[in-house]
């Protein structure tokens, strides 16, 4: 049988909800639901953002033998608009508290794409075996929303995130 | 079924057949053999074979394309191929090439 790997949005080291194939929402909240409550407000200057989010990949059925290298990575196409962006690093394995500051050392979310992607084991490096089911592995990562004041008013559609892994 | 197991393989080495394992050093054919009757089979002879794994995509917000994604590679002397499960459609690149959906 094959593994089956999945994207957790993390609200402790070891706690976090099953976010694969959900959403992830940015909002002036730190926490996971996914509602309209406590949204992003575009300001009349400067900008604003999001309590960070924290990622990471569980391990829910074991692999027959491995899996390592994974990878986080989009389409390379922010649809967000004018001043808009995300930030994305990867944090290891230490889980911080969420914040709403500026993100420090972040990268455009964007500029992770197929062909140059965010490494998501550099940390908790792999393989990661059978005996590894039923637990977090590999990296952290941490992500950010900013609103600038050039921002268009109104709700926005979802941008994709893909976590990639091998396995054997 | 997860989209993984919609093909199993097989491989052919000194007139045994594995089936686990990632090393394809000195096997002689190598078989995707579909576990859904939509599906093609898809065997490989005649070629050096060099290790074989899948690679898995799981995604968040997805918009347009499946939520998940799994490929079957072979990794053999001079190109790679990879092949979908979930259309069994096959793409042919080169040896070092690393394809993400």
């Amino acid at each position: 049988m094959a593994a089956t790997m999945e994207i957790h949005e993390m609200s402790g080291a070891d706690a976090g909800t099953d976010k694969t194939s959900g959403t992830i929402r940015f909002k002036d909240a730190d926490d996971a639901i996914v509602d309209t409550n406590n949204p992003l407000v575009v300001p009349a200057a400067d900008t604003i953002y999001s309590y960070t989010k924290k990622l990471r990949a569980y391990m829910e059925d074991a692999p027959a033998t491995q899996v390592s290298n994974f990878r986080w990575y989009t389409d390379g196409e922010n649809s967000f608009g004018t001043g808009v962006a995300i930030t994305v690093k990867n944090i290891g394995t230490t889980f911080g508290s969420q914040y709403k500051t500026a993100m420090a050392d972040g990268a455009d979310l964007f500029g992770k794409t197929s062909g140059s992607p965010l490494d998501g084991d550099g940390t908790d490096t792999g393989p990661f075996v059978p005996a590894d089911v039923d637990t977090y592995v590999g990296d952290i990562i941490e992500l950010q929303m900013s609103v600038a004041s050039t921002a268009s008013h109104g709700a926005l559609s979802a941008e994709t995130l893909t976590f990639a892994y091998d396995e054997i | 079924m997860k989209i993984a197991d919609n093909y199993i393989w097989e491989a052919e080495k000194d007139g045994e057949i594995i089936t686990s394992g990632g090393d394809l050093t000195g096997c002689t054919k190598f078989s995707l053999i579909p576990r859904q009757l939509r599906l093609p089979e898809h065997s490989i002879s005649g070629v050096v074979m060099k290790r074989r794994f899948g690679r898995g995509m799981t995604k968040v917000a997805s918009k347009g394309t499946g939520a998940q994604e799994y490929l079957h590679c072979v990794v053999c002397e001079g190109f790679r191929i990879y092949v979908k499960s979930t259309t069994g459609e096959v793409f042919i690149t080169p040896e070092d090439y690393e394809l993400y959906l």
